[in-house]
């Protein structure tokens, strides 16, 4: 019986750690001292008094926790609207310095370079599957059944999850190269053809676009973040990007895997050089995101892309001199394909950097319009 | 120190802010002192649990009608404990509250008076 309430407040301070850690901080130990107090006076009225207290904290816990979570969480979204944020008089203090003007995390730089990395692991894993299957032509259907659901399965459904997780998160930085990709692939979709593939029972014909049905996925991660987390996540884009263009720079950034596929097509041989590239890209990726000042992230994303797409036009000049393929009207050679290479590259240049004029419209309006000190 | 505009003149406490706030007006009390009488001040019937007072604390030291003060004298062993205090913004707010509730008792009972002539006439 004595030993009822020691258990009691373990178990107690085992719960608590799920409050939000500034809650804890702030409040674990006087919230401790007081359930001690009450303990002590239920004890002395038996052991059935002392459950029913126990009861009522467990009762009230899953609201309790909500509503900090919830509190927390709005927070810190007005925290990005507003600089540093004074808890106890609800008023920005001292210098405005925005949280999102601090380097990621490791875990957010992790989830930025997520796109950059799901290229090479898509390369490898394809890889894997020709060595293990690509002997049996054409290769069994239940082979392909189950390769394309454990496709699925790893890769397409955590990529959505991640991009829906962006989006009910407020669109934090790590998330915008997955719109990127995610929207560029449903473009390119639209016109895609995938004959003989079996989706819900319905079997695509030879010339059956995916049309409007490719942006399915992308409508039902929409939706979905949409209902659970309703209008605000869309007043904190406009307010992340309104603070901080580079952001769109990024999320065309997160195209560039696709970019650098698009120039190596019909090149053979070429995987392990462009899972090269791509983590080329990904170190751009890791820049951006560990970058706490504009000029820095948008020179991170640049050098990425300039050192990324150099070293393609180095590896395609050399490929295609003097080799002809039979839709060739005569043999490459390496000016013609630098050339090509340094106009895409500058194009995909001026595409990162036309993002900066939302950045000097700022300024300008911010120069008209003077911020109100908080 | 919030600004007096931010009183929320016509919109109703919550139970527990009310009594929170109603408990802290005589002098300032610490969480265990604030629960017990809660609860002892609603006849049991609001029987806080812990996160739910602490979860209220905060709200209100947020929203700055009330303080943290040290507790010195109210421990035996000398620690110092935190204890709360209503801080002005609070008092109006404590204030605002009782009005309205006093004119919501005062068209109660108008409209009481003339309650059994409605009931003579119906039951009639």
């Amino acid at each position: 019986m004595r030993d009822y309430p020691k258990f009691l407040i373990w178990l107690y301070r085992v719960f608590l750690k799920l409050y939000p850690a500034d809650f804890r901080a702030e409040f674990g130990e006087e919230m401790v001292s007081v359930l001690s107090q009450v303990f002590s006076e239920a004890v002395q009225r038996g052991r059935g008094t002392l459950w029913r207290v126990f009861k009522r904290e467990m009762r009230d816990l899953p609201v309790n926790l909500w509503r900090q979570h919830w509190s927390r969480f709005r927070k810190e979204g007005r925290q990005v609207q507003m600089g540093n944020l004074n808890p106890a008089s609800g008023k920005t203090e001292g210098k405005t310095v925005s949280v999102e003007e601090r380097p990621a995390t490791w875990g957010e730089t992790l989830l930025g370079m997520g796109p950059f990395l799901l290229a090479p692991i898509l390369f490898i894993t394809g890889f894997l599957m020709t060595s293990l299957f690509g002997e049996l032509k054409p290769p069994p259907e239940p082979i392909l059944t189950v390769v394309s659901s454990i496709l699925v399965l790893v890769y397409v459904i955590p990529f959505l999850f991640v991009l829906g997780l962006g989006w009910v998160k407020g669109f934090p930085r790590w998330s915008y190269p997955y719109w990127g990709i995610a929207l560029l692939f449903s473009i390119w979709l639209m016109r895609a053809a995938t004959p003989g593939l079996r989706f819900f029972g319905y079997s695509f014909g030879h010339d059956d676009l995916w049309g409007w049905r490719a942006w399915s996925p992308l409508a039902l991660v929409v939706v979905v973040a949409f209902l659970l987390s309703r209008i605000r996540p869309l007043h904190l884009l406009t307010q992340r990007l309104w603070q901080d263009w580079t952001r769109i720079s990024f999320a065309i950034y997160g195209i560039l895997p696709l970019a650098v596929l698009l120039a190596f097509d019909e090149v053979h041989a070429e995987g392990a050089y462009v899972v090269a590239l791509i983590l080329l890209l990904a170190l751009g990726a890791l820049g951006y995101m560990r970058s706490a000042q504009t000029w820095q992230r948008i020179l991170s994303l640049l050098a990425g892309l300039v050192v990324t797409w150099a070293a393609a036009t180095i590896y395609l000049a050399i490929y295609w001199h003097g080799r002809q393929e039979p839709w060739m009207d005569s043999p490459g050679n390496w000016v013609d394909t630098a050339l090509g290479m340094n106009k895409a590259g500058g194009f995909l240049v001026l595409l990162l950097l036309v993002p900066a004029f939302l950045g000097l419209l700022r300024l300008l309006i911010n120069r008209i319009r003077p911020l109100r000190s908080a | 120190m919030p600004n007096l505009v931010d009183l929320p003149s016509n919109s109703p406490l919550t139970e527990v802010t009310y009594y929170i706030l109603l408990i802290l007006s005589p002098q300032p009390k610490h969480g265990y002192a604030i629960m017990k009488d809660v609860q002892a001040l609603s006849s049991g019937r609001v029987i806080l649990s812990t996160g739910t007072l602490y979860g209220a604390i905060k709200r209100l030291l947020e929203q700055g009608w009330i303080k943290r003060v040290d507790d010195e004298a109210s421990n035996g062993s000398g620690r110092v404990r935190k204890a709360y205090a209503l801080t002005q913004l609070g008092r109006h707010v404590l204030e605002a509250e009782v009005a309205r509730l006093q004119r919501l008792v005062s068209a109660a009972s108008l409209r009481s008076m003339g309650e059994p002539a409605l009931y003579e006439e119906s039951g009639g």
